[in-house]
């Protein structure tokens, strides 16, 4: 694995690697190892996001897969997903992030994709009373559907200061009382986003790296609909069998 | 301006006018022998066709008949008959009754003024739009050439010139038509006594037809009445004898003048004198041509025989010239005179040949014209005949009774009323039945009261007759006024049309010219010259930049979707050219498909059924295969409001009478109650924070402020009042706002119950989605059914489908696919149900299947699968895998499989 990682190491590339983030990505995927077949990145994490409805979960992830924004975003029926390959400390990361919808009735079906999560990203909207309130609901989801799994706490829309209604420091008081890390975005204005994203990331690298074990486990998932959730299983494991 | 405002006027219009009546009908076929055959015919104000069908409930039409520029006529004396002239095609009808037929002309004059009008207003729209563009071009026109703009229409001359045609023809045309028919000497005479007492002023709209009107458009007064004075038989019969004397004549001079000229002149070219004549013998009458004829014939036999002898003198030339080169006087000069010679001979032969061809031509000709006199002299015998008779027969009655005044009248108006019928049809029958035998003097009385009774009823009948003929001639005034006015708009559309192609044009070929320029200054950089002048190129780029602009007014389709603009700029000067390149090519593509025939039989066939549905099915629509097939190919869009409306009224239509009528206000009265109470409902929170999320591409709803947000909004809020087990979904949203792109709110209302409680299965859209979610697993057992080879893959990479296919149930591929292919798509959902929804699915994926296969990792599987559409070009090869090559494709399997997999998930606790 560490010489792996030396290989890639003239793609070693800071934060401000990520202005250039288009063409670059256009780039890894037209690699030569990935068009032979063989994996293009180190490791391959899977990341959710929840939270209330009309929060701004898929406007965060087309913020940060395509860096884009649009006002009127479709409501998400089940889930959606985007897939984009970063660089953590020399390593890169593809990951595969879920954009659940929020609405009640569809968390049935979205708690199947609590399987096999590394990283949780949960969303409230910061002039949102209600949503910010659900958090602790949306916690308690991961707890039923997840052993250990990274978390983050992400206020969207900061940009919004005149309706603002919850405190950055209620919210920062809050995800330390629950010892998860916390961010203010705002997928608008482009604030928070990408820093955000790689927390999660390094997040769920340094744990995959302490524990080298569980990362090994490479279990086998059942296909298709299985809606049963199979909560006994590690979170940690991985999708690419040669891991 | 907008699509949708140019477009709502007509189309209101031809809603609220009423749908005529519904009558069977008898037609009159005449191929060889006359058939009479019964159809359902069906006229329907929306559509300028009249439609026949074998049956009352047919969806499909035997034939339809275009009234746009059809004429109407009758006969009087055919009871409840009636012909329809259209395209040089006459179709004669037949309804049992005279009052009927009135209702069916009255009906398709009006459907023909209707049509008319729709295009008038089309044509005024796209002038508007055109002119825009004409706007453009003037002002580039001014920049270069300073050519005039092109607004001002040039007042034509045209009346002027027909008025002094018409007189320079006058006194040959009265003179010609006469003999034939003596209604139109009059009518010629009229028309000449209109236009020289109406001085042609300028104001008059241009027109090649001046006919019964005044030039403002306006009836002429005279056309509408009966002729003042019906002239005596007699009168008439000396006149035309006069006529028909001396017309000849003249007729003979001039030809044989005419014939002697060209005579004289060249031998060698009879052609062209002979075609001269017949042009002048077509405008003849039949006697007149027949002499002439005759004339020309034998003058030509002169002409053979002449060149006959030619002939032989030529051939005796030849011979002895042969004889000169026998005897040795071998020289050239002789042989290219004999060579000459020769030529000449075979050029006299075939102007023989061809001269003896015409003399028999002209026989034939004349064989035909004599018969023809024949049996009009014949007839004329006849006619004279039966006048006399009845003369005879009117005087023995005045002799026999002077006294009764009444009963002379009477005789003098039935002779009256012989002219006039005579004057307007030249074959109408002369009433007989007079012949009584009044030689028994002793019951004078008896045969007098006989006399009178057969009297009475004979002027009755003719009576009668005038006054068919009255109603008939009106009616055929009021048709060419109609006519007329139609000819009219569209000889002044026309022009319009014209003038604008020839701006077009010019502007087109300037602006290709200068591009030229430009491109030939680039190629010859070394020598540089004066190709272009300084300033040219900046001008151009300035208006290249204009143009975009311009364009952005047409930035959303009809239905509001914005166009899909996916190009951003490049640099790459060629990347855009290729991308405009590829632009131009599929509009042009899209013309040709609307232009392709297949497309106008689609078109037709819709036509077709709606008409007939609507007429005699003003509500709801049945259930039958044919209409099946037909709604599979999908609605065009012109028509789409109307068949959702028609399908979604018989889904709900039980429910509708049960609830009543304003049963939607109901409900939004009791959403905003409840609303204004301050109680909370999750639900109405969750529709006031996805009106915004529902159909971004759509201009009608990309904002808080667009127009339908406010219906869409009311819809939901009283469809969650209306069903409090489902109250909302994230996905009705989606449905509601594709209701209301051609419905109004309440039918968008009854559009979501139908597709919710009638049209999904049960529990779709509950809370627990339990009916989702199994048709999930339904779904799986398919696709391993039918694409065995990709369920295989996808299982063996652990790809969960239903991340993808969920939402292609919950919504119906609304925002999953392009807009045209989804509303095909609720076509066919809306009358077949969800099934039609495992259909597309399983045929999306089979269309992916090469691509997926591919895939060698869950995420591009995901990617592949998420992109879907992009495999998907057009609705018409998605429709022919889902609804052929995935056939068989039984309910009963999908209901057992979602049966057994809803009681699975009720026993594991759907809920988890």
């Amino acid at each position: 694995m560490v010489q792996r990682i030396k290989l890639f190491d003239y793609r070693k590339l800071s934060e401000t690697y990520d202005e250039h983030w288009p063409q670059d990505y256009k780039t890894v995927s037209e690699h030569p190892s990935a068009m032979a077949g063989t994996r293009d990145y180190d490791h391959l994490f899977k990341l959710l996001i929840i939270g209330d409805s009309g929060v701004g979960k898929s406007s965060l992830l087309l913020r940060f897969a395509d860096n884009t924004f649009s006002e009127n975003y479709i409501t998400t029926i089940g889930v959606d997903f985007k897939i984009r390959t970063m660089d953590i400390n020399g390593q890169r990361v593809k990951l595969q992030i879920w954009d659940t919808a929020g609405q009640e009735r569809f968390r049935t079906i979205t708690s199947t994709y609590y399987r096999g999560t590394h990283g949780v990203v949960v969303v409230y909207d910061v002039t949102n009373g209600e949503s910010f309130g659900n958090v602790k609901r949306w916690l308690q989801e991961i707890e039923n559907n997840c052993d250990s799994v990274q978390k983050v706490l992400v206020g969207n829309k900061c940009e919004e200061t005149d309706r603002r209604v919850v405190l950055e420091s209620d919210a920062r008081n809050y995800a330390q009382s629950m010892n998860i890390a916390f961010f203010e975005t705002s997928a608008k204005e482009d604030k928070n986003v990408e820093p955000m994203f790689t927390c999660i990331t390094s997040l769920v690298l340094t744990a995959k790296l302490a524990n080298p074990s569980s990362a090994s486990k490479d279990q086998h998932r059942s296909g298709g609909v299985s809606l049963k959730d199979t909560s006994g299983s590690n979170n940690q494991k991985k999708k690419c069998k040669c891991g | 301006m907008s699509a949708t405002a140019t477009i709502s006027p007509p189309a209101r219009e031809l809603r609220t006018s009423a749908i005529c009546g519904y009558l069977h009908r008898i037609e009159v076929r005449s191929i060889g022998l006359i058939t009479r055959r019964r159809y359902w015919f069906a006229l329907c104000d929306s559509t300028p066709y009249l439609y026949w069908y074998k049956d009352s409930d047919d969806i499909k039409c035997i034939g339809r008949v275009s009234l746009s520029g059809a004429a109407f006529t009758y006969d009087p004396k055919e009871k409840g008959r009636f012909e329809i002239h259209s395209n040089s095609e006459v179709i004669v009808l037949e309804c049992s009754s005279d009052k009927q037929r009135n209702e069916w002309m009255k009906a398709l004059q009006s459907t023909r003024k209707r049509s008319w009008k729709t295009v008038k207003s089309k044509s005024d729209s796209s002038l508007d739009i055109s002119s825009l563009t004409g706007r453009n071009s003037s002002a580039v026109l001014e920049e270069y050439s300073s050519s005039p703009s092109p607004v001002p229409p040039p007042r034509s001359p045209k009346p002027k010139k027909r008025t002094q045609f018409t007189n320079e023809e006058s006194v040959e045309s009265t003179v010609e038509h006469s003999e034939n028919d003596e209604s139109v000497a009059e009518e010629v005479s009229q028309i000449e006594e209109v236009e020289s007492e109406e001085p042609p002023t300028p104001t008059t709209e241009s027109s090649a037809t001046e006919w019964y009107l005044h030039p403002n458009g306006q009836l002429n007064e005279r056309s509408l009445q009966m002729p003042k004075t019906i002239e005596s038989p007699e009168s008439v019969l000396k006149r035309l004898a006069d006529q028909s004397i001396e017309a000849p004549f003249r007729a003979i001079r001039r030809n044989l003048s005419n014939w002697k000229g060209s005579r004289q002149n060249t031998v060698d070219e009879p052609v062209t004198s002979s075609r001269k004549s017949t042009a002048l013998s077509t405008d003849l009458s039949p006697e007149e041509k027949v002499i002439e004829l005759s004339d020309k014939v034998s003058s030509l036999e002169e002409v053979v025989d002449s060149l006959r002898a030619a002939l032989l003198l030529a051939q005796r030339n030849n011979e002895a010239l042969k004889k000169i080169e026998d005897m040795g006087e071998n020289n050239e000069e002789m042989r290219e005179y004999l060579l000459e010679k020769e030529r000449q001979v075979t050029e006299l032969h075939i102007s023989n040949s061809m001269n003896a061809r015409r003399a028999r031509d002209f026989e034939d000709q004349n064989l035909k014209l004599e018969d023809t006199i024949n049996d009009l002299q014949q007839s004329v015998e006849a006619f004279r005949e039966s006048l006399r008779t009845k003369e005879e027969l009117i005087l023995r009655m005045c002799e026999e009774d002077n006294r009764d005044d009444l009963l002379g009248s009477m005789a003098d108006r039935s002779l009256n009323v012989l002219a006039d019928a005579n004057g307007l049809v030249s074959d109408v029958e002369v009433p007989e039945g007079i012949l009584v035998d009044v030689s028994s003097v002793d019951c004078e009385e008896a045969t007098r009261r006989v006399l009178d009774e057969e009297n009475v009823r004979d002027v009755g009948e003719l009576q009668d007759l005038v006054e068919g003929y009255r109603t008939q001639n009106q009616f055929l005034n009021a048709e060419i006024v109609e006519l007329h006015a139609i000819i009219q708009s569209l000889e002044t559309r026309e022009k319009k049309l014209i003038r604008q192609n020839f701006d077009l044009e010019a502007c087109y070929y300037q602006l290709k010219s200068r591009y030229l320029m430009v491109l030939n200054h680039f190629k010859s950089p070394t020598k540089p010259g004066k190709i272009m002048e300084p300033g040219v190129l900046k001008e151009l780029l300035e208006e290249s930049a204009r143009t975009p602009r311009e364009s952005q007014q047409n930035l959303t389709d009809q239905l509001g979707f914005y166009k899909k603009d996916d190009f951003s700029a490049s640099d790459d000067l060629l990347d855009t050219a290729t991308f405009y390149m590829k632009k131009a090519g599929d509009i042009v593509e899209a013309t040709k498909l609307e232009q392709s025939e297949e497309y106008m039989k689609w078109l037709q066939s819709w036509d077709s059924f709606l008409v007939n549905n609507t007429v005699s099915r003003p509500i709801g629509i049945m259930s039958s295969p044919d209409l099946k097939t037909l709604i599979r190919t999908g609605v065009p869009p012109a028509y789409r409001g109307r068949v959702w409306k028609s399908i979604v009224t018989h889904w709900v239509k039980d429910k509708q009478a049960e609830l009543g009528n304003g049963y939607y206000q109901s409900m939004i009265k009791k959403a905003s109650t409840k609303k204004q109470d301050g109680s909370y409902d999750a639900a109405i929170k969750q529709i006031d924070l996805d009106l915004a999320r529902t159909l971004p591409t759509n201009k009608l709803f990309d904002e808080p402020g667009s127009a339908n947000i406010e219906k869409l909004r009311n819809v939901l809020y009283a469809f969650r009042y209306h069903n409090s087990h489902v109250g909302y979904c994230q996905g009705l949203n989606r449905l509601a706002a594709i209701a209301l792109l051609y419905l109004d709110e309440q039918d968008a209302f009854w559009f979501l119950i139908a597709c919710v409680e009638h049209l999904q299965p049960e529990g779709y859209y509950t809370s627990s989605l339990i009916g989702a979610v199994a048709d999930q697993k339904v779904l799986r057992d398919l696709v391993a059914e039918k694409l065995p080879k990709l369920a295989a893959h996808l299982r063996s990479l652990e790809v969960d489908l239903s991340l993808f296919a969920l939402c292609w149930f919950l919504t119906c591929f609304v925002d999953v696919l392009p807009h045209s292919i989804y509303l095909t798509i609720f076509d066919a959902f809306l009358y077949e149900g969800n099934k039609v929804l495992f259909r597309f699915a399983l045929a999306l994926l089979k269309i992916c299947e090469p691509h997926v296969l591919q895939c060698k990792t869950i995420g591009t599987v995901h990617q592949c699968l998420s992109k879907a559409q992009d495999h998907i070009t057009d609705f018409k090869s998605l429709a022919q895998v889902a609804f052929n090559e995935l056939n068989p494709f039984p309910q009963k399997t999908i209901e057992t499989k979602r049966q057994l997999y809803l009681t699975q998930l009720k026993d594991t606790g759907h809920c988890m």
